[in-house]
């Protein structure tokens, strides 16, 4: 593994093929990038008629507005051929509710209720792919009216709330705080495989990640030229 | 080597000559006066591969057929380069069809002059040319759940390799002008369920590309056709197809593919998010679970390895189990979150044993044990099952040739 070269020498060496690489690799004179202008304007009106994105803060959701009473008929037309009478999945399916505080437990049951962190998630992916065969097909008071319904069905919102921008900007999620980020790498890098078996029969004991010492180099492989890099 | 899933190797000689006039395969064991040759067929104007050829990328049907994968046959490739018609697709509703006279790519949000780009319009713009693997984020998530897949297309086939021609996505962003408040770029498809992912800023503008080419020719219709992303070395999905709009945002979108799927539950009941990087990873596809060897003497033992941190720095074959490892050899090129090609001559004395590799890239980190995988993450599936899984994988050589999962 490299031990005969300083790792220094190596971090200089990249660093400066990255310096390289990244002059060659740019558009930029002294500085600057040449801008080349070739795009055509986008009106504010072309953005509205392409703009489809919901933010968390509430932010490109549309006017309009519906309760879960209205979400029920979208759902039974729409919705609860997959997805089951009541959100509770079928086969390949989904389910849209239950599980609420079941993360932590050796049966996690993922839902939107209890694992989606944010309301205007369920906005949004609604009016992007849902129905499967049809999406698009939904007005915004409909979409709002479902997610009324799937959030109410998840104890999430009152009962008899009318649904609307202000409102699913304001929804909290149950499980908001149960994401965090990135920590990877997260396996040690000392995880080289250590055998105490060599036999097939033991494999998945010999896999098995035992840290050792050092690294332990083959002392006699039937090989020919191992250990050269074709450069 | 005899194999079931390499094609070639399935037809014997006597195959070829009952294929007819066409065959010109077979080679007599002394060419006679008399013998009469045929000509073959005409040209044609674009290519196909041999009629005896067969690999393909494997899918099982599902009750939604928009909605799957295909995994590549990565046993059966040479070389880095998975051809285009072999690349492992992902799809939530189905291949549209794009018209590139009429497809057009919008930039709005925190920007200074939103603008639209036709293809026409994008071709005008500098190019560049990179080869990258992409890598669904549950590439061998079966591995992790403890069912492993018996040959390397069903454990592994969701990765391939291809060289993308396209324009530099910072090259876009500066024609637009980001406001000082950006940060992320949301990512959306033109296809049915209007695929969509959010980017952090700062890898937009490292090495992302919105690419038209792939492998010397405009991209498959089940790659993007005409116009997709490419965000090298991190998980597939969002590496957004059929691209149709970049909207600069202030914070993630939380699309239902970044909110809920692609996070990783761990046992605590938290989830991880924003696991974008696809780690070190390698994989022995010959001999692989499937194969047949013929006999003991001489093999090569080759392979992939790749990592979505850098280059590959170095790959260790293991033919005992893990008692003890040789370096194999990479083919040059070694890339940048490409593929790399390892290979190991071995002399098979006819012993069981238990093949394996195991990949270093450039940060010094170590393809880990499934073992050590568990151990950190626990086994709780996500949503969408397991994601971003990179541990060894063992194949069993019996007495007899025949290649098994462990």
């Amino acid at each position: 593994m490299s031990k005969q070269h300083s790792p220094w020498i190596l971090v200089g060496l990249l660093l400066a093929i990255a310096v390289v690489a990244e002059d060659l690799g740019s558009t930029r004179s002294d500085g600057n990038a040449t801008l080349y202008g070739v795009g055509e304007p986008l009106s504010p009106e072309q953005v509205t008629s392409v703009d489809i994105s919901v933010l968390p803060t509430g932010a490109g959701l549309p006017d309009g507005k519906g309760s879960a009473r209205e979400g029920a008929t979208v759902y039974a037309t729409h919705c609860a051929a997959c997805h089951g009478d009541n959100g509770e999945g079928r086969g390949d399916y989904v389910a849209l509710v239950g599980g609420r505080g079941s993360l932590a437990s050796s049966q996690p049951v993922l839902t939107v209720g209890s694992y989606w962190p944010t309301a205007t998630t369920v906005f949004d992916y609604i009016r992007r792919a849902m129905p499967y065969n049809t999406p698009g097909i939904l007005t915004a008071d409909e979409v709002y009216a479902l997610t009324a319904w799937i959030l109410e069905k998840n104890a999430i919102l009152q009962p008899g709330v009318v649904l609307d921008r202000r409102g699913l900007s304001a929804v909290r999620m149950p499980n908001s705080d149960g994401f965090i980020r990135d920590p990877r790498p997260d396996v040690t890098p000392q995880a080289h495989v250590c055998a105490y078996h060599s036999d097939a029969q033991h494999a998945a004991v010999i896999l098995s990640n035992v840290p050792c010492g050092a690294d332990r180099r083959a002392d006699r492989v039937d090989s020919v030229g191992a250990a050269k890099r074709n450069h | 080597m005899k194999s079931t899933t390499r094609p070639s190797s399935r037809f014997s000689r006597r195959s070829f000559v009952g294929a007819g006039s066409l065959a010109i395969a077979a080679i007599p064991a002394a060419v006679t006066a008399e013998e009469v040759r045929t000509i073959g067929v005409p040209r044609r104007e674009y290519g196909e591969r041999s009629s005896f050829e067969r690999s393909a990328r494997l899918f099982p049907q599902t009750s939604t057929p928009g909605t799957g994968a295909s995994r590549s046959p990565l046993a059966d490739q040479y070389g880095i380069i998975t051809p285009s018609s072999l690349h492992f697709e992902r799809h939530h509703s189905g291949v549209p069809t794009v018209d590139p006279a009429l497809h057009e790519l919008a930039i709005h949000g925190l920007v200074e002059r939103p603008q639209r780009f036709t293809m026409a319009l994008l071709r005008r713009l500098p190019s560049v040319s990179r080869i990258n693997f992409i890598e669904c984020g549950g590439n061998a998530g079966r591995e992790h759940r403890g069912n492993p897949g018996a040959t390397v297309q069903q454990s592994h086939g969701l990765v391939s390799c291809s060289e993308w021609t396209g324009v530099r996505l910072s090259t876009l962003l500066n024609e637009v002008g980001l406001k000082p408040s950006a940060r992320w770029v949301l990512a959306e498809g033109a296809d049915a369920s209007r695929h969509a992912r959010s980017i952090p800023l700062s890898k937009a503008l490292e090495d992302v590309l919105v690419v038209y080419g792939q492998n010397g020719e405009a991209l498959r219709p089940e790659q993007g056709y005409p116009l997709r992303l490419l965000v090298p070395g991190w998980e597939g999905n969002v590496s957004v197809k059929w691209l149709r709009r970049l909207h600069v945002i202030d914070q993630a979108m939380m699309t239902r593919d970044e909110a809920a799927s692609y996070t990783d539950l761990m046992p605590d009941g938290r989830a991880r998010q924003f696991s974008f990087e696809m780690e070190s990873n390698s994989v022995i596809t010959s001999p692989s679970g499937g194969q047949q060897l013929d006999g003991r003497g001489w093999i090569e033992i080759t392979g992939l390895a790749w990592s979505g941190r850098g280059r590959i720095e170095q790959v260790d074959v293991s033919v005992d189990g893990g008692a003890t490892w040789s370096q194999a050899e990479l083919q040059a090129p070694i890339l940048n979150k490409a593929f790399t090609r390892f290979r190991l001559p071995w002399r098979w004395q006819g012993q069981e044993t238990v093949l394996v590799s195991r990949s270093r890239d450039e940060t010094g980190y170590v393809q880990p044990t499934r073992d050590a995988i568990i151990a950190a993450r626990g086994m709780k599936e996500g949503p969408d099952g397991f994601n971003h899984y990179n541990g060894l994988k063992p194949w069993k050589l019996a007495r007899d040739g025949k290649v098994t999962h462990v």
